[in-house]
């Protein structure tokens, strides 16, 4: 056997061995990818039942306070741009952009709603309306939810990460169309946001 | 229709036979391999037939470095293969792009789709499996994935979700759950790999004949040296593909048994021919039902509930039986005629208020107050012959339970709350613990929900527990993993709190980790290392005689049990450990050891609890559930049990 045909044979080897690691790997970004699109689809869930009940809120607030029209409306106008915002993460999850734009959308909403509340302080009628109450409270669990369910995104978008960029995985994963990280989704919990301004004093 | 029991056995008996022939021919593959790669070897001068004993010790190297290069390959091939299905089957539905259904959705469709799920996961006293769809997908079809019932998944296509009927939706997806419960997923990976193994022989046989054929160098050595790979690398392509074709016949008529088998447990879960007849019917009532765009869809082409495509191959290769045969089967008295427009789904059963989370057939009727105990346990324990007519039962069982419950069970964040109220201490003296250890681990708004979950369980009663923890096993199948290490800590805590264990906390415990370590740490279930009962002789008194105490009191009447439980497992008499000397820690031990037995001495080991508990001729819920939690352990699912006895 001459040393072509070792040569050869080693390089046919090497061929068999790519074209397997390119299925493995191929598979395991597909099964990955999908994985964080799924994580995704929970949060999705629970921000559309949060965006829901947004406008009663306001709905029963206006009742109370009429003459704060400004405050109302910017709670409904980031409620908005936060629903556009869901809707175009949703359409990609883990886009860099795209997160990013959900991200500031809902930064700005719990903003709103975190001065909404501040001016609700004071007025006791409206705390102590019945649907106003229970409506705070759903919010509440509604944040809760949605915590719980942007970690269990994060979790799976970094795994992807994670696997995109290990050794072998690496050299394949751009050829394969996956050659952005998934981007984790953070915002500041609407208590933080409200905690926020005391931390000037 | 009643024949169903004998069709069971029959397809099992056929299943034998032809793993056995599957196994030959890949040890012929092998065998052949071995040969050529030695042959190679030969020409090439490594090795020499010319020497006055063939046995020299360069002959005896070549020969078993050849088989041990033939073994080699098949093996790696085939444990790649593996190691990639086996991931579980989350990975399969991720790998086919599947959108996994919210548990706690109320959409119409999904809804009646998760009932139907839910329901013959309480019938079968399994963990309800996590629901995917294939959106894009507008056929008929389905398909289960997973190792072990612990780490199932369900899919089905969108064409499923929208144009079946209720009752043959239900056909679907009890075919589905015998998948899962008769092990056939884990059978079809063993038999996929070992052929992915085959087709390695004949890619590295391919391999060579294109190294030959490429070779540029001239001269009469490489000349000789190319003829020799030329035809070794024919020969081994030849061995391989006449290998995986002969292989690849007997996996498809396996695969063919498994689906008359899925089909007459259909008929028996739900006691009606007409549901799975029907969705078979409207199947080949519309032109290309099957088929699937997706392109993962042909390596899986096993696992789903109809053949994928429509462009029939030779019929030796089809995974599933002609429609015709299999509507045949299951409804002897079939008229010939396909079901054309499928009628509309009527959603009656499953249309939920959405302020009261009722159903609302239910409205106005008086809610069904008692909750059946878990139904599948007293069913085996008694041997009752009807085991699975009881679908009905487990959706009366579902109606019957507190709704915010349920609901709660639904949902992955709240599941949580659910079963750390169920560990909530029974003295009020203790609730200051237990929440400070739930709030340090999961956050004070867990400890809010679970006490007032754990207010809503004490209004129902122990009987609700178990379905309630079944409910909770596939929504939180959608947690992340280190979400779940802090759920687990946080039961393991919880259930410490008082400094003791009792039976309930133990079973709950054991059952969450039974089926979700699985979902979440992809380990290999461990190898068998005892081969009969006897070895396990004092962990099968640990187990029987914990389960006896939990039943009686009464030494007389537990050795009597016990007694009893020692024949049907052909062991000579076990003895009863005393009752204070029967802990969990014990159990956990012995059940250790037994998990490493063989499927048939689990099984009979699991059987012989399940004759214990129900002696007596009824089945506490403490009994319920700690045979259920020791099943569990063991991965044995209970509906098996009855279903060998059978055959």
């Amino acid at each position: 056997m001459g040393p072509v045909m070792i040569v050869l044979l080693g390089v046919g080897a090497l061929v068999l061995v790519l074209v397997v690691l390119a299925i493995a790997v191929y598979n395991g970004l597909v099964s990955r990818s999908t994985g964080y699109a799924n994580a995704f689809a929970q949060i999705d869930v629970q921000l559309k039942r949060r965006y829901d009940m947004i406008p009663n809120l306001v709905e029963v607030a206006k009742a109370y306070l009429g003459h704060e029209r400004g405050t109302l409306e910017a709670v409904i106008q980031a409620r908005n741009q936060a629903v556009s915002g869901l809707q175009a993460a949703a359409a990609k999850p883990g886009d860099a952009a795209a997160i990013a734009g959900l991200s500031g959308a809902e930064g700005a909403l719990g903003g709103a709603l975190g001065r909404l509340f501040a001016l609700a302080e004071a007025y006791p009628d409206l705390k102590a309306n019945t649907t106003m109450m229970q409506l705070t409270e759903e919010l509440t669990s509604t944040e809760n939810r949605i915590a719980f369910a942007r970690q269990a995104y994060n979790d799976a978008a970094m795994e992807f990460n994670q696997y995109r960029r290990s050794f072998p995985p690496v050299l394949f994963a751009g050829l394969f169309g996956y050659a952005q990280d998934a981007a984790a989704l953070q915002f500041a919990d609407r208590a933080a946001i409200q905690e926020a301004p005391k931390v000037k004093f | 229709m009643l024949d169903f029991f004998r069709q069971q056995q029959e397809a099992r008996r056929r299943t034998r036979q032809l793993v056995v022939l599957y196994l030959l021919a890949v040890a012929l593959v092998v065998l052949f391999a071995t040969g050529v790669v030695f042959g190679m070897m030969l020409l090439f001068g490594a090795a020499d037939l010319h020497t006055p004993s063939f046995l020299t010790r360069t002959n005896v190297l070549v020969l078993s470095g050849s088989a041990l290069f033939s073994a080699a390959l098949v093996c790696i091939a085939g444990l790649h293969r593996r190691s990639q299905l086996r991931a579980g089957g989350r990975a399969v539905a991720h790998e086919l792009s599947a959108r996994r259904i919210e548990p706690n959705s109320t959409d119409a469709d999904e809804r009646r789709l998760l009932n139907i799920v839910e329901e013959m996961a309480l019938a079968s006293a399994s963990p309800v499996p996590p629901v995917y769809v294939l959106d894009d997908e507008d056929a008929i079809n389905a398909f289960a994935a997973g190792y072990g019932p612990s780490d199932s998944i369900i899919g089905v296509t969108r064409g499923t979700l929208k144009r079946l009927t209720r009752p043959q939706l239900q056909g679907v997806i009890a075919h589905e759950f015998s998948h899962i419960l008769s092990g056939d997923v884990r059978l079809n990976m063993r038999l996929v790999a070992m052929l992915f193994g085959i087709n390695a022989v004949a890619l590295v046989g391919a391999m060579l004949i294109e190294v030959a054929a490429r070779s540029r160098s001239s001269g009469k050595d490489s000349a000789r040296g190319r003829l020799i790979l030329l035809a070794g690398g024919s020969l081994l392509w030849l061995i391989g593909s006449v290998g995986a074709l002969a292989a690849g016949m007997i996996k498809a008529a396996v695969s063919r048994q498994r689906e008359f088998l899925a089909d007459a447990a259909a008929v028996q879960f739900t006691r009606d021919p007409e549901t799975i007849g029907g969705a078979l019917r409207v199947i080949g009532g519309t032109i290309g039902a099957g088929r699937l765009e997706t392109s993962h869809a042909e390596e899986c082409s096993h696992m789903f509930f109809s053949e994928i495509s429509t462009d029939w191959m030779a019929r030796a290769f089809a995974t599933h039986p002609a429609l015709k045969e299999r509507v045949r089967r299951v409804l002897p008295a079939w008229d010939g005629t396909w079901l054309k427009a499928p009628p509309p789904p009527s959603r009656d059963l499953d249309r939920i208020h959405p302020i009261t989370g009722q159903r609302y057939f239910q409205l106005g009727a008086e809610p069904i107050a008692l909750v059946p105990p878990p139904i599948i346990a007293e069913r085996v324990a008694l041997s009752k012959p009807d085991v699975f007519a009881q679908i009905d039962k487990a959706r009366q069982m579902i109606d019957g339970l507190d709704r915010s419950l349920v609901w709660a069970a639904r949902d992955a964040h709240d599941a949580r709350a659910l079963l750390l109220a169920m560990l909530r201490p029974s003295r009020s003296d203790e609730y200051a613990a237990w929440s400070d250890a739930i709030a340090g681990i999961l956050g004070a708004p867990v400890v809010k929900q679970a006490t007032e979950l754990a207010a809503a369980l004490d209004r129902s009663g122990p009987e609700a527990r178990l379905p309630l923890i079944d409910l909770t096993l596939g929504p939180l199948a959608a947690m992340s993993p280190s979400q779940y290490q802090s759920l687990r800590q946080a039961v393991q805590v919880a259930m410490h709190l008082d400094g003791h264990v009792d039976s309930f906390e133990w079973a709950l415990r054991r059952i969450m980790v039974a089926n979700l370590d699985r979902r979440f740490d992809k380990a290999e279930p461990p190898r068998a290392r005892y081969y009969a009962t006897s070895g396990l002789f004092d962990e099968c008194s640990v187990v029987l005689s914990f389960l006896i105490w939990i039943g009686t009191p009464d030494p007389e009447k537990a050795a009597v049990v016990l007694t009893a439980a020692s024949k049907a497992l052909r062991v000579g008499p076990l003895s009863l450990v005393p009752q204070n000397e029967a802990t969990v820690e014990r159990l956990d031990d012995a059940l250790s050891r037994i998990e490493l037995g063989t499927p048939a001495v689990r099984r009979s080991i699991v059987a012989a609890a399940a004759r214990a508990v129900g002696r007596d001729g009824t089945i506490t819920p403490a009994e319920a559930e700690v045979l259920r939690a020791i099943a569990d352990s063991v991965r044995i699912p209970l509906t098996s049990i009855v279903a060998h006895a059978r055959s």
